[in-house]
């Protein structure tokens, strides 16, 4: 295709992002919003963009994403499809939002269903009807652990979705929140999607991101997640990450956990080109807790990596994290993660765990659990295990009767059921284990 | 049965079993006994078929089949079990789940239809019973988590589930109260039977106090240097295993 104009002449995404203007300028955004959004845009350029020589971005591969060619997407003119169908909860047994792009979709809850204090709606929305709520919390953390593409998210999105869970609340059903990427007849968009998820004093849900293509085209999800819990508030959260060959996908989470709070996430990654998690939280109330668990299943070129800063602030916290990957091909994953338990706190327990399953000798993974430890009365384990199935593990299973390679599938099939197994929603941990093990099947066969 | 003449191993091309002559019969109870480093554990590994150990030289022959042309699953499925000296965890992997696994190829291999989990359920109350298996053992992960004792019951339990006809039992009594130890032997003898075979590798005569041996053998450097009736256990006990290297070898 010709170009037509210099508007439309091939740029990488950074050069892209630094010349926009923030997305939905001319909205009616309020005046805190726009400032919060304009600074972020400065900061961005104070802190630039990522690069391999950043210590948390190392093994990433962050420099081709930045050179994608990507384009802030034109979301208006996009033709939203209808994704209910391909929704992993009916609307009778959750409360679902959904998203294209990082354009609201429509949201639906059972109509039996009390919404007063539980709340799915579109930030846009939001906006206008809960103004003090965002106003306390959308964007208040911006400037945490900063770096260009989550600047690039706090002034581009131009919707997002908000979860609310009222004061001393329990969602009765489960949430479910879609996020679809794709090209949506768009060459190489990307997405700036943003979540923020407020549980009040005492609430407690579950929640489950779907994170999806809507199609076979490249695109670069540059997704935020906020996540507030006040004390004792409990939020289970279920992240599923399964898109395109083609998928860059970026997903950064800010989480502030209240004194008694627990937030559980288990993460399961399945495809895609190119992921990124990065997770900040920060236990800020005494007794918080926090849960990460980890799946990935990587094949071909797949790239899947984690940079994880767990802040133990407040006394008597725990945090604990377990990273399993699964490799074949030429994958990559890679788990760092820090442990920072700041001074004057007690009591704090922590237990990093990164596991990995190589299948394939060119399959690589990265394992770098840290600690940073100032106070004194701490308990802190972690451990890394990085290799192929062993001849005793198989021996073992063969003793009982089962040949070779149902061991070798039941082997590798027990590793990824670990981290199943702790999926609280039925259905979607019958999901999520059929599509497992389909991809493992699938796997082990080219390896006959 | 059980067949060995001049057996010699290697793991890790070290030679670690130097020339073992073995017949086991239906319905006897075998102990191997020995020093540390004798080579015992890795009698019971080549005999399940263990790759890590490669048979260098000799006869290893089961129901008058050569073992060397079986794979372990193959040994298994013919009736040999090996209950692990240190029992591989599993995660993941539910141990009830995976005793039907187990339960269900050897029906297969046998012609018969696998059973659904309820059939199989019935089958496996009966077993636990015999080796007072707790029954949260079903909900946990294979091996998982579990303790050294916790382990050595699984196994006697996966024995109890596959019935075999030659139980190789390595060390089981190793990491078990004497309480526990009394279960185990327990389950052992109520599985005995005239049709099938136990091999007991331990280091102590202690577990022979509740699973009497109808032979004793005593491994020192890869080589049987003594074997005998239930009485040279307690002499072991006595005497240590010293004054047997300055005997030399005898059959």
């Amino acid at each position: 295709m010709m170009a037509q104009n210099a508007d439309q002449l091939p740029m990488d995404y950074a050069s892209l992002v630094r010349s926009r203007k923030p997305s939905g300028a001319g909205r009616e955004f309020p005046a805190w919003l726009e400032s919060r959004r304009q600074n972020a845009r400065e900061r961005l350029q104070t802190v630039g963009f990522p690069t391999r020589a950043d210590e948390s971005w190392k093994f990433s591969k962050v420099e081709p994403v930045l050179a994608q060619l990507f384009s802030p997407a034109d979301s208006e003119s996009m033709a939203l499809p209808d994704m209910r169908e391909a929704s992993l909860l009916a609307s009778e047994e959750s409360v679902r939002g959904f998203f294209c792009g990082d354009r609201f979709a429509g949201a639906d809850r059972p109509a039996a269903h009390l919404a007063d204090r539980n709340e799915i709606m579109p930030l846009s929305e939001a906006i206008l009807k809960k103004p003090g709520l965002l106003e306390k919390y959308l964007l208040s953390k911006a400037g945490v652990e900063d770096n260009g593409l989550s600047c690039a998210n706090d002034f581009l999105f131009r919707d997002g979705i908000l979860i609310h869970v009222g004061k001393g609340m329990k969602a009765a059903l489960p949430l479910y929140t879609m996020l679809a990427g794709g090209g949506y007849g768009q060459e190489r968009p990307a997405y700036h999607p943003r979540v923020l998820v407020v549980l009040e004093e005492g609430a407690e849900a579950t929640w489950v991101l779907d994170q999806r293509s809507a199609d076979d085209k490249a695109y670069f999800s540059n997704s935020a997640v906020e996540i507030f819990l006040e004390p004792s508030a409990h939020l289970d959260w279920i992240q599923i990450r399964r898109e395109n060959a083609q998928a860059f996908n970026l997903t950064e989470i800010r989480s502030c956990m209240g004194a008694g709070s627990r937030l559980t996430l288990t993460d399961y990654v399945r495809g895609g080109a190119w992921s990124h998690l990065r997770f900040n939280g920060v236990l800020s109330g005494d007794t918080a807790a926090c849960e990460l668990r980890h799946l990935s299943i990587l094949d071909g070129d797949t790239v899947a990596t984690k940079y994880i800063f767990m802040e133990h602030a407040a006394s008597h916290c725990l945090s604990r994290q377990l990273d399993k990957n699964i490799l074949s091909g030429r994958s990559i994953s890679e788990f760092n993660s820090i442990v920072h338990v700041a001074k004057q706190t007690a009591g704090s327990d922590s237990g990093q765990s990164n596991r990995n399953l190589l299948l394939s000798p060119e399959a690589r993974a990265w394992s770098r659990p840290q600690l940073k430890i100032e106070a004194d009365d701490v308990k802190a384990t972690h451990g890394s295990a990085t290799g192929p199935l062993t001849d005793t593990e198989l021996f073992y299973l063969q003793s009982r009767g089962l040949d070779r390679s149902v061991a070798r599938s039941l082997l590798t099939f027990g590793f990824a059921e670990e981290v199943l197994e702790k999926v609280s929603v039925d259905k979607i941990h019958q999901n999520l284990t059929q599509d497992a093990q389909s991809q493992l099947d699938k796997m082990l066969r080219m390896l006959v | 049965m059980l067949g060995i003449q001049d057996l010699h191993a290697e793991v890790a091309e070290k030679n670690i079993l130097k020339g073992i002559t073995l017949e086991v019969n239906p319905g006897e109870v075998h102990a191997i006994m020995g020093p540390n480093g004798s080579g015992k554990s890795t009698l019971a590994k080549v005999i399940a078929g263990d790759p890590n150990v490669t048979v260098s030289r000799g006869i290893l022959r089961y129901e008058g089949r050569d073992l060397k042309d079986l794979d372990p699953e193959q040994r298994a499925l013919a009736g040999i079990f090996l209950a692990f000296q240190y029992p591989t965890e599993i995660p993941g992997v539910n141990n009830a789940s995976f005793l039907r696994m187990a339960y269900n190829a050897k029906r297969k291999a046998a012609g018969q239809g696998e059973l659904d989990p309820l059939e199989f359920d019935e089958v496996l109350q009966e077993r636990m019973k015999i080796v007072q298996a707790p029954r949260e053992f079903l909900d946990r992960n294979v091996n998982h988590g579990f303790s050294g004792g916790e382990k050595k019951r699984n196994e006697i339990l996966q024995m109890a589930v596959l019935q075999p006809k030659l139980a190789l039992l390595d060390e089981t009594d190793s990491g078990l109260d004497v309480d526990a130890l009394r279960v185990v032997a327990d389950g052992v003898n109520r599985l005995r039977s005239k049709e099938n075979a136990v091999v007991l590798v331990t280091h102590y005569q202690r577990l022979l106090n509740y699973i009497v041996p109808d032979r004793v053998h005593i491994l020192v450097d890869g080589r049987i240097v003594k074997s005998g009736g239930k009485e040279l256990a307690l002499t072991v006990e006595q005497k240590g295993y010293d004054w047997l290297s300055v005997h030399g070898r005898t059959a």
